[in-house]
């Protein structure tokens, strides 16, 4: 990195928390750009080499991870520094796909291999962005200070992770980030029936989270039975949440015979009332196909049209499917929407 | 394959279906009739806002049970029906939880409520959501009114899992939990073992 900079190739340098990897990697692909783009984690140290050919991703090394690995380790980073040099040259090629695929397939491993550090990563992040200084002093820091603030980033991270134990440490069995589906529905239901005095409301269902007196601590069931009043506020929230994701323009879940059981957000691509009847045929056949070849159920689907690229996901007996109005976003709707799909399956 | 509801809905639309003298139109089995549904509603909201305090929960028993054996007759009448077995029944691959589907796209076709399943437990519960249900338009009770479509699911759970017909009947109870007549986007219906 040292080389590209003082040999004066940047063209193009910022703060990774303005944006996000996967944004900036196709922004560098749409562009048709050659070059190395070089990021660097602040609270690692880690550096990330990207190389780019006429915007085809062609190698990526993030220090003993290369390929694909590498760019799902690289592609969960949401602060530091980003360098771009242009008509720097790859050294190897390790990335043999068009770059929305690769982005998608790293968004993937992301998602298998993040876990609950996912978790704990955003939120040290939130505690110790170097941004947050930007505008604070008058002169770049120099190299010493950075340094500095790394490893005072280093401390305060280590003294937040040994909180953050002290504080789940703390928390009765099923709160936090372990149990990551419907934890929050869990939690959520356990304080609502809790009442002023610690006493147990009267509740239908003798199963049901059971609040003995204020000394007991709440025990939320692991794997709640979900009652009927709380079926439409979670999974409209849920919907919610999904159109927030960038680039989602609407979101329908539809039985498997083509009723629309809810949908959020609009798009004036493709006519809402039709899609459902339209995803149960298409899903029917994919459904038939894989039975014919015994290769399973289906996962995931992507149909790129002209004008809008629809996304299916089996959530429990019904599909999800996201309206986008192009792939460029395909891989980070993918990931963030990941875990909002398994939040559905629990519901339908 | 499973039921398609689209394919169902269609092939209704295609049935010749005509009033007899009485004004009845027969098809699956059904005769619908042509009564306006503000006949209906009138009728339910009459009798419950006529009935003192004590005695409205017999009220609402007595509407919820009108419509429940209702449903389970017509819905014997549906499934088996001509159409029923030539248009639905070459689609159901899920058993129960198929027949379940089309009945409601039946129920759905000649126009007594754009429902459908949302969730099916084989033997234990099953959600259903609705819109354009016609009681969803008596707003004077303050209170949910959606009878017809809590007692015809209830109804239909009955035939699909209780006992063999004409003994299922009450099997499961189904309770709404929410209603546009009190203000929610749509109807939901939840069936439970009684």
């Amino acid at each position: 990195m040292e080389t590209s900079r003082t040999s004066h190739h940047d063209v193009l340098t910022g703060s990774i928390s303005l944006t996000n990897v996967s944004d900036l990697i196709q922004f560098i692909g749409m562009s048709g750009k050659t070059g190395e783009l070089v990021l660097r984690n602040d609270h690692t140290g880690e550096d990330g080499r990207l190389y780019f050919a006429n915007g085809q991703l062609h190698c990526v090394l993030a220090g003993e991870r290369a390929g694909l690995e590498g760019l799902a380790h690289i592609i969960c980073w949401e602060s530091g520094q980003f360098f771009f040099s242009q008509d720097v040259h790859s050294p190897c090629s390790n990335v043999e796909m068009p770059l929305n695929h690769a982005i998608m397939e790293a968004a993937r491993l992301a998602d298998e291999t993040g876990g609950t550090a996912g978790f704990e990563e955003s939120l040290f992040d939130a505690l110790d962005d170097d941004s947050l200084f930007d505008g604070f002093c008058e002169e770049p820091p120099t190299l010493k200070q950075q340094a500095q603030r790394r490893a005072t980033a280093e401390m305060k991270k280590a003294e937040a992770k040994e909180n953050l134990k002290e504080v789940l440490s703390t928390l009765p069995h099923g709160f936090g980030p372990t149990p990551r589906l419907n934890s929050w529905s869990a939690s959520w239901r356990a304080i609502r029936e809790k009442d002023p005095s610690g006493a147990k409301t009267p509740s239908p269902s003798s199963q049901d989270p059971v609040v003995e007196n204020s000394e007991t601590p709440v025990v939320p069931p692991t794997n709640p039975e979900r009652r009927e009043e709380h079926i439409m506020r979670e999974s409209t929230e849920i919907l919610s949440d999904l159109l927030k994701v960038p680039g989602v323009d609407a979101v329908v879940v539809a039985g498997r015979d083509g009723f629309i059981i809810e949908a959020a957000g609009s798009s004036n691509r493709v006519n809402i009332d039709d899609l459902g009847a339209a995803i149960a045929n298409t899903i029917n056949g994919i459904e038939e196909m894989g039975t014919e070849l015994n290769v399973n159920k289906f996962n995931d689907l992507f149909i790129e049209y002209g004008r809008a690229v629809i996304m299916c996901k089996p959530v429990g007996d019904a599909i999800a499917a996201i309206i986008t109005p192009d792939a460029s976003k395909l891989g980070i709707i993918r990931h963030k929407a990941s875990k909002l799909f398994d939040e559905l399956k629990e519901i339908f | 394959m499973t039921v398609m509801r689209d394919k169902v809905v269609k092939a209704l639309v295609e049935l010749e279906v005509r009033g007899d003298e009485n004004g009845l139109m027969p098809g699956y089995n059904v005769l619908v009739n042509f009564l306006p549904t503000s006949f209906w509603n009138t009728f339910a909201e009459r009798m419950l806002n006529a009935a003192p305090a004590d005695k409205k929960d017999q009220v609402r028993a007595g509407l919820y049970q009108c419509a429940q054996e209702c449903g389970y007759h017509t819905g014997w009448g549906i499934i088996n029906s001509d159409e029923f077995q030539s248009v639905v029944m070459p689609m159901v691959t899920e058993g129960a939880k198929d027949v379940l589907r089309g009945a409601f796209a039946v129920f759905t076709a000649w126009g007594w409520a754009k429902s459908g399943v949302v969730q099916i437990k084989d033997s234990e519960r099953m959600v259903i959501r609705a819109q354009d249900y016609y009681e969803q338009d008596i707003k004077s009770t303050n209170e949910k009114m959606g009878f017809m479509v809590k007692a015809v699911s209830g109804a239909f759970f009955d035939l699909a899992f209780g006992a063999k017909y004409p003994d299922g009947l009450g099997t499961f109870v189904c309770e709404q939990t929410k209603g546009i007549e009190v203000g929610d986007e749509f109807g939901e219906f939840v069936v439970t073992k009684k």
